[in-house]
């Protein structure tokens, strides 16, 4: 028997605006720069961080969607080892792999740089998550096309059922380069993460299902 | 060596991202890692390839490292001893 | 309850092309690692596993063009195919489904003078996997995941708990990483590469040595499909952070525990003696193998062998998780230990028990470990 679970609330990152359980808490003008915005939508936040300005792009996207989202939350409820974070995205860490491989390519300027090379990898991002907060609980970084609601709740469900956490920061980040031959002019970024546990606890308490995560997801709730 | 030393400030703020710094914030005596500006083993490394790219200086063994990224004056002095 | 089997499984690295092949040359002390100065690699030289790429150029174009593909999807589609052969799961019904375990899959063709032919869009991950799926005509759109050193677990583990939810009946589970200009640079930079082949857990450890590999193991749910003296189970397994550094393993090894606790306590394992041996992860880097010594005593392990697989395989990344686990589960049908290559003093503060020869030995049990960059850890639990 699969007992129900719940998605206590959600955070959403997307064309330079940070939408906290489907409300929009702050926004930036189309035309700023990601770089900028980004910063900026941090700083908004009043929880100073310094390393938060040595994370790649990606990093700095799924750490901001995790502090926005678990703010009102009851997180603080559980211990280290019983959150999760399942993390989905398209790209990996390809934005970061060309900045990295910028270092090397030229044979005269040949550079390898460890502090960007540490960001090539994409479960960073949750590595990133768990150090600001201490969390030591199951961690899985899945690549897929497309966000795949399904297989996120089949992995978190499981997770839940099955005593290996107690609750799980569960959802899609993905930022993917602008490229110089004109495929991609600006970067594409999308950022979703909502915490899913058994308890009704939280701001939104929506049942945890296919139909409810994409309506959230797209911001059609 | 003063005006390295603001060279230095400057290249390691922008290099290690200490986004929030002013080179003057930065006490040159004061110890990098630990307690004086906080710096991690990654930033030992990058320290590694700044003076590699901005100065020709191969740092091989991070052992020495210790000693010479103990403040940005150690760095200096080093960069002065050791520049060709 | 629904069990997990393993149906088949393949290896390829320096050391051979078939599961067997590997196994026997661990057990004969032989090591895929050597000194190359292959420029297009390292501006140095240094020593790492190689794959001979010769032997994979011919075996591939007996069954594909050559052109068409890059080294690492010839090595999964190699390794897959040699799996597939071994035993008869359906693998055109929906019930079967495809993991890809990989850290950097194509990131080759980030250089232009590399395979021109190929389709740059191939440097996604999702596009190589979807290619590797359609190669073998699977109906399921496949997972991939890519999840730095622990990826080849995190693959075996999500696999296993898709078997037992009942959403699979097979799963193939297939890790690989190749050595390129790009890892080996980046881990050059993290001064973590040993000038000598690695030494694992020994006190003149001094880094890493990198390999390239492939690894599959095909998981089932339906027991009719193994012979019986060849039953191996996945019977748990768990992942766990460090919350501690993103490249710098935990000093306590807590983050590892956990990920130990919850694998046994799932197996409902009372009595961790009885655990045949430990596959560590033993990149020979001072701090992991400290790391590892340390978890291994909160478990309460210090008694049980251990080794490590990297004096053989060097550090293959993606691929290690699965390799390592199925060498460990070759040791178990042969009831063998496998030494840790380059070991001789022990060289962790905790006592641990690190097998320095070969030994023949009733094993009923092992547990796999690993961990990685971004604090990451995975522990799985074998028996037969």
């Amino acid at each position: 028997m699969v007992e129900k679970t719940y998605i206590s609330g959600y955070c959403i990152i997307r064309n330079n605006s940070v939408l906290l359980n489907g409300e929009t808490i702050f926004t930036c003008e189309n035309s700023t720069e990601y770089n900028d915005f980004i910063k900026t939508a941090f700083r908004n936040q009043q929880n100073p961080y310094p390393k938060f300005f040595k994370m790649d792009n990606l990093s700095k996207l799924a750490f901001l969607t995790n502090v926005v989202m678990l703010k009102n939350s009851n997180i603080k409820e559980y211990k280290e080892n019983e959150i999760a974070i399942i993390i989905q995205n398209a790209s990996s860490s390809l934005d970061t792999d060309i900045d990295y491989f910028d270092t090397i390519k030229d044979k005269t300027k040949y550079y390898p740089n460890p502090s960007i090379f540490v960001y090539t990898l994409p479960n960073i991002m949750i590595g990133e998550i768990c150090i600001r907060n201490g969390f030591k609980g199951e961690n899985m970084l899945l690549i897929s096309q497309k966000f795949n609601p399904s297989l996120l709740i089949t992995m978190a469900n499981d997770l839940l059922n099955n005593c290996k956490a107690k609750c799980c920061i569960a959802g899609w980040v993905e930022y993917e380069k602008k490229q110089e031959d004109k495929i991609l002019q600006s970067p594409v970024y999308d950022s979703f993460l909502c915490l899913i546990q058994k308890k009704e606890s939280g701001d939104t308490n929506i049942e945890l299902n296919i139909e409810n995560i994409n309506k959230i997801y797209k911001n059609k709730a | 060596m003063e005006t390295l030393i603001k060279e230095l400030k400057e290249e390691i703020i922008n290099e290690l991202n200490l986004e929030d710094l002013t080179p003057d914030d930065i006490d040159a005596e004061a110890p990098l890692f630990g307690d004086g500006l906080g710096l991690d083993s990654i930033d030992a490394l990058s320290l590694i390839v700044i003076l590699e790219k901005k100065y020709g200086l191969k740092i091989e063994n991070p052992d020495d490292g210790k000693q010479i990224f103990f403040s940005i004056r150690t760095i200096a002095e080093y960069i002065k001893a050791n520049k060709k | 309850m629904v069990d997990v089997y393993i149906a088949s499984d393949n290896i390829i690295s320096s050391l051979g092309f078939t599961s067997s092949e590997n196994f026997l040359n661990c057990k004969e002390g032989k090591s895929g690692i050597m000194l190359t100065s292959d420029t297009k690699l390292s501006q140095t030289q240094i020593q790492a596993s190689y794959i001979n790429w010769s032997n994979i150029t011919d075996a591939f174009g007996k069954i594909s063009d050559n052109t068409l593909y890059t080294k690492v999807e010839k090595l999964f589609i190699l390794s897959i195919t040699d799996a597939l052969k071994q035993t008869d799961i359906n693998i055109s019904d929906n019930k079967t489904l495809l993991i890809l375990s990989t850290t950097k899959g194509n990131i080759e063709l980030l250089e232009p003078d590399n395979n021109i032919n190929i389709d740059r869009k191939r440097l996604k991950l999702w596009e190589m996997a979807n290619l590797i799926q359609k190669h073998f005509h699977l109906v399921n759109e496949p997972i991939v995941v890519s999840h730095a050193c622990v990826s080849g677990l995190s693959a075996i583990i999500l696999a296993t708990r898709l078997i037992k939810s009942g959403q699979y009946d097979n799963v193939i589970v297939s890790g690989g990483d190749i050595l390129t200009e790009f890892i080996i640079s980046g881990f050059q930079s993290f001064k973590a590469i040993s000038p000598n082949p690695c030494k694992p857990f020994d006190i003149a450890r001094d880094g890493i040595t990198l390999g390239e590999g492939c690894g599959t193991v095909i998981l089932t749910s339906n027991p009719a499909l193994i012979k019986e003296n060849e039953k191996i189970k996945v019977l748990s397994g768990a992942t766990s952070n460090d919350a501690n550094h993103i490249s710098g393993p935990s000093r306590t090894g807590d983050g590892l525990f956990y990920a130990i606790d919850s694998t046994l306590k799932e197996a409902e394992v009372s009595n961790a003696n009885k655990i045949g041996f430990i596959s560590a992860h033993g990149t020979a880097t001072s701090y992991n193998d400290e790391m590892e010594s340390k978890a291994f005593t909160l478990a309460g392990l210090t008694e049980i062998p251990v080794n490590s697989l990297k004096g053989y395989f060097g550090h293959t990344l993606g691929a290690a998780g699965i390799i390592e686990s199925i060498i460990s589960i070759h040791a178990l049908k042969n009831d063998t230990l496998i030494p840790t290559m380059g070991f001789e003093n022990l060289g962790v503060t905790e006592k641990i028990n690190v097998i320095s020869k070969v030994e023949e030995k009733t094993l009923n049990t092992c547990l796999k470990t690993a961990s990685g960059f971004g604090g990451c850890n995975a522990a799985v639990y074998y028996s037969k």
